[in-house]
């Protein structure tokens, strides 16, 4: 299998079509990687998963919630997120009701490297990216050598 | 309760003109509702700052225009996707006369609000019942 880094470029758009590529081949790719778990694609938030040496970021597109009202847990290998978005409750006649609305809860099993309990979460323009690190046993540990 | 069979899967779209530039475009998905003052519009545009976004009225069609930036994906492998990200675009052509001076906008946790006054002659008219 063969994954290619995002490596940054000078262009932007060379960046966000590599990007947009690189999203899309993974997609098409079936997954090993995870546990039956996951409700899988059409599931409220959608989620992508991404890995580098320090761990991996789980991130969801989910706007329009109120920071405070998102719960993310991690227990053994995983990692759960769930919260409640809803309408904008304006008065008057809705034309359009495409936005979801509703309780939402989905977890993902992380690979045993990794340690959901002790990840960090960050909420930004609606995007939740939560990073789980490496357990401390799974960083590669430099093997001193002696001279005899 | 949560439904796991809904589907909200990202919608590609095309716009009406071909981009100058290539790459992915989305509809976001909106809420609109109107009352008797105005017309109320939400969209999601996840992944959008309050300045990569665009709001036009021309010749009662309503443009939304947005960019996201690839900056958060830098030096990341992804190894599971189930969206993809890219600009979004979607427009409405609008059947109630609109006050233009006064469309009002905002962004926040990645949701656009934008407030659409009626013109007055749009609005619904008392007209007052005489008791013969």
């Amino acid at each position: 299998m063969t994954r290619s880094a995002l490596i940054p470029g000078v262009n932007p758009f060379a960046r966000l079509l590599q990007l947009q590529d690189a999203l899309e081949s993974t997609s098409r790719r079936p997954s090993g990687w995870f546990a039956t778990s996951l409700a899988g694609r059409g599931a409220f938030p959608p989620v992508n998963i991404l890995r580098d040496d320090r761990g991996c970021v789980v991130r969801f597109e989910v706007p329009g919630l109120d920071p405070a009202a998102i719960s993310v847990q991690g227990q053994s290998q995983t990692l759960t997120v769930s919260g409640k978005r809803s309408h904008e409750g304006a008065p008057g006649t809705l034309h359009r009701d495409e936005r979801w609305s509703g309780e939402f809860k989905r977890s993902v099993e992380l690979p045993r490297d990794l340690k959901p309990a002790d990840a960090t979460a960050e909420y930004r323009n609606g995007v939740l990216s939560i990073r789980v690190p490496l357990r401390e046993d799974a960083k590669p540990q430099q093997i001193a050598v002696r001279a005899s | 309760m949560p439904n796991e069979n809904e589907l909200t899967v990202k919608q590609e779209t095309q716009a009406r003109e071909e981009n100058l530039r290539p790459g992915r475009t989305f509809a976001p998905n909106v809420e609109i509702r109107e009352t008797d003052d105005a017309l109320w519009l939400w969209a999601d545009l996840p992944g959008v700052d309050q300045d990569s976004v665009g709001v036009h009225l021309e010749n009662d069609v309503l443009r939304i225009e947005a960019v996201v930036q690839p900056d958060d994906y830098a030096n990341l492998t992804p190894v599971y996707t189930e969206y993809n990200v890219g600009s979004f675009h979607r427009s409405f052509r609008l059947s109630t006369g609109i006050d233009a001076a006064n469309i009002s906008a905002r962004m926040g946790s990645g949701v656009l609000e934008v407030r659409l006054p009626k013109a007055q002659e749009a609005r619904p008219q008392q007209i007052p019942v005489n008791v013969q």
